[in-house]
C-alpha cells in the first residue's frame, strides 16, 4: 500500500491502529490528494512553459552579450577566481596574436603571462622575467588602474583590469600604438623647439656681449672727444658729432642689454638679487635719471607715493628697470603738455602695486597682448617715429613675473595708459619702512 | 528530563501520546491550528493539567506530532527538567509598538547572560519582521548564544497569528524561553531543499521586507508570471516560489525569503524578512524529492545521540506545495533521529536559528528548522 493511502486510513480510523474507519474522512483525504496532485501537476506543466520562455531570453540576452563583446574594439576577457580564461573576443586573440597562440578556454593567466615575457619591452622598470612575472600577476589579481605594455613588435598596449562580484577579473586591452607614436613626434617636435629657442637666446646672449665690447670703445672714445682732454676739436660741428655718436652709442647699448636680460630670462638663467627694499628708492632714482627728458619733451611728473609702505623683497636693479622702461614709454608716447604719474600703494590683500599713468596715445584692447610680446612694438610706423625694438614691455612683464607678480595693462586709446605691477603679500615686509 | 505529550483533535478531545511517568513540567509547549484556541479553553484544560507549569504556545498552519502532521489540533509537550533552570521574556508588538528589533532588544533584556545556554523563540508571525527580531536579540545576547523558534502562522491566510505565555493566545505577543545551565544540551539544524531556478535578478527597488523591483520590473509582475494559474491564490500561492537572495559576488551567504503578502497598487511583494537593495535574487522551486531530503539533512545537522525532543518548525510554504505528502518530511527526521526521541512542532511562517557557517542567527524561510533537547 502507498505510505500516503496508509496515513489516510491512520487518520481515517482516528490515529488508533485499530479504530474503526470513517469512510466520509477517508474519502475526503483520497479526493483531497487526487486534487492536490492536479494542482501540482498545473503547477508542474506552467513552471516548465515559464522555464522554457525564460530560458529563450536569457540566451537572447547571452547572444546580445556575445555579440557586443564580439565588436568591441578592444581586447576584452573575462577570468575566473582560479584566473582562469573564462571568455574573451577576437580582437584580445588579435591583440595577443603574436605573443601566445594559448588562448583558449581555461587557459591559466600566470603561465599565459610567463610565455608571454619575451615579446614584452617594457616589464616595469625591472628587467628580471621572474620578478616580473609575480608583480604583474599581483597587479593582476589587485588591479590599480590602467597600464601600458609595450611589446618587441613595436606595438603599445593599455590594460584595465577590475574584479568582478564572483571574485574573478574582466579585462580590456587597447591597442595605442598610433596614439603612442604621435605622443612620440609630439615630443620630439617639442624638444627640438626648445632647444631651437635655447639656441635662439644663447646666440643673443652672446653677440650682445660680443657687441657691447666694441661698443664701449665707441662710447669711450666719443666721451674723451667731447670733454676735449687730449685738446679742442676745432670745428664745433666735429663736438656735436661726437655727442650724437655718444647718444647713438648709448641708445645701441640700452638695446642691447634689454635684449640680454631677455635672452637670459627666455633660457632661465636670469638670477634675481632680491633683499627688502624701500619702493620710493627706485621711484626716486628713475625720476632723477629720467626727470630731463620729461622736461624736454614739455610733461609734467608727478609722484604718488602712499607713506609709510612696508619694504618689498625684490631685486633693486629689477625694479629699476621696469620703472625706467615703464616711464621711459609713457614719456616716449605722450605728446608735450600731458602728464605722467608714478603711483605706489599698499593693496588691501597686503600685496604691493608700483603704477606709471600717461595721458599720451593709449593702445587699443585687442593691442595689449601684441605689446606684450618681444619686438611686438605695435606699428612699424609708431617704432619709427619713437625709436625703440619694443623689448621694455616685455622685459618689465618678465622681470616682474620672475618676482612672481603680475603686469597689468589699462588703456584707451587717446585718453592715456597705466601699467601697474602687482608683487604679492609674500614679497612684503610687515615694518614700516626700511634702512635704506 | 521527562516527556509528557497530548493531542487535541475536534473528534476526540485531549488524548495522551506518550509519558514518562507522573511528572512535574516546568515547561509546556503547545501548537494549536487556528480557530481552536479562540474561546480559551483548550488553554484551560492545559493550565489544569500542569497547573504549575509555564505554558507557551501559538497558532500554526499544521501541527506536528510523532510522525504525523494534523490540520484543526492542537500538539501539546510537557517537560519536567531535572537541573535545568528557565527564564521567560514575553512582549508584545503592534499599535505603538511597530519596532521588530526594539522588540527583540527587550527580550534579550529579559534573559540574563551568566549561565544561558540557548533560546527559544515563538513569535507573532504576520507583524513582525523576523530579520530585524533576531538582530535585536542578538544586540543583547551576542552572537555565542543559539536562538531558534519561529513564527506563529494561521493556517494558509496570513490575517492574524496568535502567541501566548501563560495565557491563552493573543496576536501581537512574543515569547522567548531561555535554557540555564551546564545540564542542559540543545542542538541544531536548518535546511530548506528548495532549488533556485530561472536567471538570477538584482534587487533593484526594495525598503525593509518589501521587495518593488527585481531588474526594474515590478516583483509582483515576475511572480505572477512564474505561478500562473496559481497567481489567483496570492500571497499564498507566493509560498510555492521563494526567493533566495544573497549579496553580489557572495552565494554562500545565502537566504531563502517567504512572501507573506502582496501590495497590488505598487506592484510589490512583501516578505518575512529583509530583502537588501543590491542583493542578488533567484526565484526558487520545490522539488518533493529535494526538500524531504533536506528535511533528512536539517535532522542530521540537530542529532546527537542523546537527544530526547524535537521541536521541528517547518514552513508553511512546504506543506502548501507538498499537501498531504508533507508528513515525508517529518518520516525523513523520524528516521534519523530515532524512537528515543520525540518530536513536536509546526508549520511555521518563517524559522529562526543560526546561519549556516556563521555564529549570527537569522530568520530563514522555508526550511525544515529543528531544535533538539536533551538534558545529561
Amino acid at each position: 500500500m502507498h505510505r500516503l493511502l496508509q496515513r489516510q486510513l491512520k487518520k481515517a480510523r482516528g490515529g488508533k491502529a485499530d479504530g474503526a474507519i470513517d469512510l466520509d474522512t477517508l474519502l475526503g483525504l483520497v479526493d483531497g490528494a487526487y486534487g492536490e496532485f492536479e494542482r501540482q501537476h498545473r503547477v508542474l506543466a506552467h513552471t516548465h512553459n515559464v522555464m522554457r520562455e525564460e530560458h529563450g531570453q536569457l540566451n537572447a540576452r547571452l547572444s546580445r552579450l556575445r555579440d557586443a563583446i564580439s565588436q568591441m574594439g578592444a581586447g576584452f576577457s573575462i577570468w575566473d577566481s582560479e584566473d582562469r580564461l573564462v571568455l574573451w573576443n577576437q580582437r584580445m586573440h588579435e591583440i595577443l596574436s603574436h605573443v601566445t597562440d594559448d588562448i583558449q578556454q581555461g587557459a591559466v593567466f600566470t603561465e599565459l603571462i610567463r610565455r608571454a615575457t619575451p615579446f614584452v619591452v617594457s616589464i616595469g622598470g625591472t628587467q628580471d622575467s621572474v620578478e616580473w612575472v609575480a608583480a604583474r600577476v599581483a597587479r593582476h589579481r589587485n588591479p590599480t588602474g590602467p597600464f601600458e605594455m609595450a611589446f618587441t613588435n613595436g606595438r603599445y598596449v593599455q590594460v584595465w583590469e577590475e574584479k568582478t562580484g564572483e571574485g574573478g577579473i574582466v579585462s580590456l586591452y587597447l591597442d595605442i600604438t598610433d596614439r603612442k607614436r604621435a605622443e612620440q613626434e609630439l615630443l620630439q617636435t617639442k624638444e627640438a623647439a626648445e632647444s631651437a629657442n635655447q639656441s635662439k637666446s644663447q646666440f643673443l646672449a652672446n653677440m650682445s656681449h660680443e657687441l657691447r665690447t666694441p661698443l664701449n670703445a665707441v662710447l669711450g672714445f666719443s666721451e674723451v672727444m667731447m670733454s676735449e682732454i687730449m685738446g679742442p676739436l676745432g670745428d664745433r660741428r666735429y663736438h656735436e658729432y661726437a655727442k650724437d655718436i655718444h647718444d647713438a652709442g648709448s641708445h645701441l647699448l640700452d638695446i642691447i642689454s634689454d635684449i640680454l636680460d631677455m635672452s637670459k630670462i627666455e633660457a632661465g638663467h636670469f638670477d634675481l638679487d632680491a633683499q627688502w627694499i624701500d619702493v620710493a628708492d627706485p621711484v626716486g632714482e628713475t625720476l632723477r635719471l629720467i626727470g630731463a627728458r620729461a622736461r624736454d619733451g614739455g610733461l609734467t611728473i608727478s609722484r604718488e607715493i602712499e607713506p609709510n609702505l612696508p619694504p618689498l623683497y625684490a631685486d633693486l636693479r629689477s625694479v629699476k628697470q621696469i620703472l625706467l622702461n615703464l616711464l621711459g614709454n609713457a614719456i616716449k608716447f605722450t605728446p608735450a603738455g600731458g602728464k605722467v604719474t608714478v603711483g605706489a600703494r599698499l593693496l588691501p590683500n597686503r600685496g604691493l602695486s608700483l603704477s606709471v599713468s600717461d595721458t599720451g596715445l593709449g593702445i587699443a584692447a585687442e593691442d595689449i597682448p601684441q605689446a606684450l610680446k618681444p619686438f611686438g612694438q605695435i606699428e612699424r610706423a609708431l617704432s619709427r617715429r619713437h625709436g625703440g625694438v619694443g623689448l621694455g614691455l616685455p622685459l618689465s612683464k618678465h622681470l616682474v613675473e620672475l618676482h612672481d607678480g603680475t603686469l597689468d595693462i589699462a588703456s584707451e586709446p587717446g585718453k592715456g595708459t597705466t601699467v601697474s605691477i602687482y608683487f604679492p603679500p609674500g614679497r612684503v615686509g610687515r615694518a614700516a619702512a626700511v634702512a635704506s | 528530563m521527562q516527556l509528557e505529550q497530548r493531542l487535541w483533535q475536534p473528534r476526540d478531545g485531549w488524548r495522551l501520546l506518550n509519558s514518562d511517568g507522573a511528572l512535574s513540567p516546568a515547561l509546556v509547549i503547545f501548537f494549536a491550528s487556528p480557530g481552536t484556541t479562540d474561546d480559551g479553553a483548550r488553554y484551560n484544560e492545559l493550565k489544569a493539567f500542569y497547573p504549575a507549569a509555564s505554558i507557551i504556545g501559538c497558532t500554526t498552519g499544521g501541527e506536528i506530532s510523532e510522525t504525523d502532521v494534523h490540520d484543526g489540533s492542537i500538539i501539546a509537550t510537557a517537560i519536567a527538567f531535572k537541573h535545568a533552570r528557565l527564564v521567560f521574556a514575553g512582549t508584545s508588538i503592534g499599535g505603538e509598538e511597530r519596532n521588530s528589533f526594539d522588540a527583540g532588544v527587550r527580550l534579550g533584556r529579559g534573559l540574563p547572560r551568566p549561565g544561558l545556554r540557548g533560546v527559544f523563540l515563538l513569535s507573532d508571525g504576520t507583524q513582525v519582521n523576523g530579520s530585524e527580531l533576531v538582530a535585536g536579540i542578538q544586540h543583547i545576547l551576542g552572537p555565542d548564544i543559539t536562538i531558534t523558534g519561529g513564527l506563529a502562522g494561521d493556517g494558509s491566510s496570513f490575517v492574524s497569528t496568535r502567541v501566548g505565555f501563560n495565557a491563552n493566545p493573543e496576536p501581537g505577543k512574543l515569547v522567548a524561553v531561555g535554557f540555564y545551565g551546564p545540564e542542559i544540551r540543545l542542538g541544531y539544524g536548518s535546511v530548506g531543499g528548495w532549488d533556485a531556478v530561472g536567471p538570477e535578478r538584482l534587487v533593484t527597488r526594495s525598503a525593509g521586507n518589501t521587495l518593488f523591483d527585481l531588474d526594474d520590473l515590478p516583483a509582483l509582475d515576475l511572480y505572477k508570471k512564474y505561478l500562473g494559474p496559481e497567481a489567483a491564490n496570492l500571497p499564498a500561492s507566493a509560498l510555492l516560489c521563494p526567493l533566495r537572495i544573497h549579496p553580489v559576488g557572495k552565494p554562500e551567504a545565502s537566504l531563502v525569503r517567504t512572501v507573506i503578502g502582496i501590495d497590488e497598487e505598487r506592484k510589490a511583494m512583501i516578505f518575512a524578512g529583509t530583502i537588501p537593495q543590491g542583493h542578488v535574487a533567484q526565484i526558487m522551486l520545490g522539488h518533493f524529492d529535494h526538500l524531504i531530503a533536506g528535511a533528512g539533512q536539517a535532522a542530521q545537522k540537530a542529532a546527537f545521540p542523546e537527544a530526547q525532543l524535537a521541536i521541528l518548525v517547518s514552513c508553511i510554504g512546504r506543506k502548501l506545495l507538498m499537501g498531504q505528502q508533507i508528513a515525508d518530511e517529518v518520516e525523513a527526521v523520524h528516521d534519523v533521529l530515532g524512537q528515543a526521541c520525540r518530536l513536536t512542532g509546526f508549520y511555521s511562517y518563517g524559522e529562526i536559528a543560526p546561519l549556516e557557517n556563521s555564529p549570527f542567527c537569522d530568520l530563514h524561510n522555508q526550511t525544515m528548522t529543528i531544535t533538539t533537547i536533551a538534558e545529561a
